[in-house]
C-alpha cells in the first residue's frame, strides 16, 4: 500500500471503536482512581477488609492491602497516557483476581463486605455486602478493559498499514 | 498481546509494587508482614453460654 493511502486512512473519520474507547478509558480511570485513593489514605481499614475474605495469610494482608491500591492507581495513570494497552492489561489482570475472589466469598456464602472502595465504608457500619451485583459490574468493567484493548489494536494495525 | 503490550505490562507492575513498597516504608504503624491473628487471646476467654433447663424443653413437649 502506498503512503498516500496510509495519510488517506489516518485522515479519515474516527472510527466507531475509538470514539467508544475514550470514554472507556476515562470511565476506567476514574473508577480505578476512585477506589485507588480510600486505600491508599487508609491501608490498615483495607487491610481489615482484605482479611475478613480470608482468602490471604494473615502475614500478608498488610502487603496486599498497600500493593493493590499502588497498581490500581498506576494502571488507572497510565490509561491516560500512550501506554494504555498494558494500562488495561494491568487493570484487567487485577479485575480478573478481585472477580475470582467475590465469585469464592459467594460460593462459600462468607457475608463479608466488599472493601472495594477501602474499608472506611465497612468501618463506619455502612458495608457494602458483597453480592451477584458486584460480579456484574465487575464484567461490566472487563468489558470496558475489551474495548480499550480492541481499540489500541486497531489503531496499531491502521498505523502498521 | 505483543512483546511490547508484556513489556509495558511488566514496567508498570514493577512500577506499582515499588509505589506500594514505599507506601508501606512510609507507614511505621503498618508493618510489611503481620502478625497472625489470634482466634482466642488467653486473656480473653471464650464467653460461656447459659444452658437452658431441661425442664423448660420437656414442657413445651419438644416441639422446638
Amino acid at each position: 500500500m502506498s503512503p498516500a493511502s496510509g495519510l488517506q486512512d489516518m485522515s479519515s473519520e474516527p472510527s466507531l471503536w475509538r470514539r467508544a474507547a475514550w470514554p472507556a478509558r476515562l470511565v476506567l480511570a476514574g473508577v480505578f482512581l476512585a477506589a485507588a485513593a480510600p486505600k491508599l489514605a487508609d491501608p490498615a481499614g483495607f487491610a481489615a477488609a482484605i482479611a475478613n475474605y480470608r482468602a490471604f495469610p494473615d502475614a500478608l494482608v498488610n502487603l496486599v492491602a498497600t500493593l493493590v491500591p499502588a497498581l490500581e492507581l498506576v494502571g488507572a495513570l497510565a490509561l491516560l497516557t500512550p501506554w494504555r494497552r498494558g494500562a488495561a492489561l494491568l487493570l484487567g489482570v487485577l479485575l480478573l483476581g478481585f472477580t475470582a475472589l467475590l465469585a469464592i466469598s459467594l460460593a462459600r456464602g462468607i457475608d463479608v463486605a466488599c472493601g472495594c472502595f477501602g474499608g472506611a465504608a465497612q468501618q463506619a457500619g455502612a458495608g457494602d455486602p458483597v453480592s451477584p451485583l458486584h460480579l456484574l459490574r465487575n464484567v461490566g468493567l472487563l468489558a470496558l478493559v475489551a474495548l480499550v484493548l480492541g481499540e489500541s489494536r486497531a489503531t496499531a494495525a491502521t498505523h502498521v498499514r | 498481546m505483543t512483546r511490547h503490550d508484556l513489556r509495558e505490562l511488566a514496567v508498570l507492575t514493577a512500577l506499582g509494587l515499588l509505589l506500594g513498597l514505599l507506601h508501606l516504608a512510609l507507614r511505621p504503624g503498618l508493618p510489611l508482614l503481620a502478625a497472625p491473628a489470634a482466634e482466642c487471646s488467653a486473656g480473653e476467654p471464650a464467653p460461656a453460654f447459659e444452658l437452658e433447663p431441661i425442664e423448660s424443653v420437656i414442657d413445651d413437649g419438644g416441639a422446638r
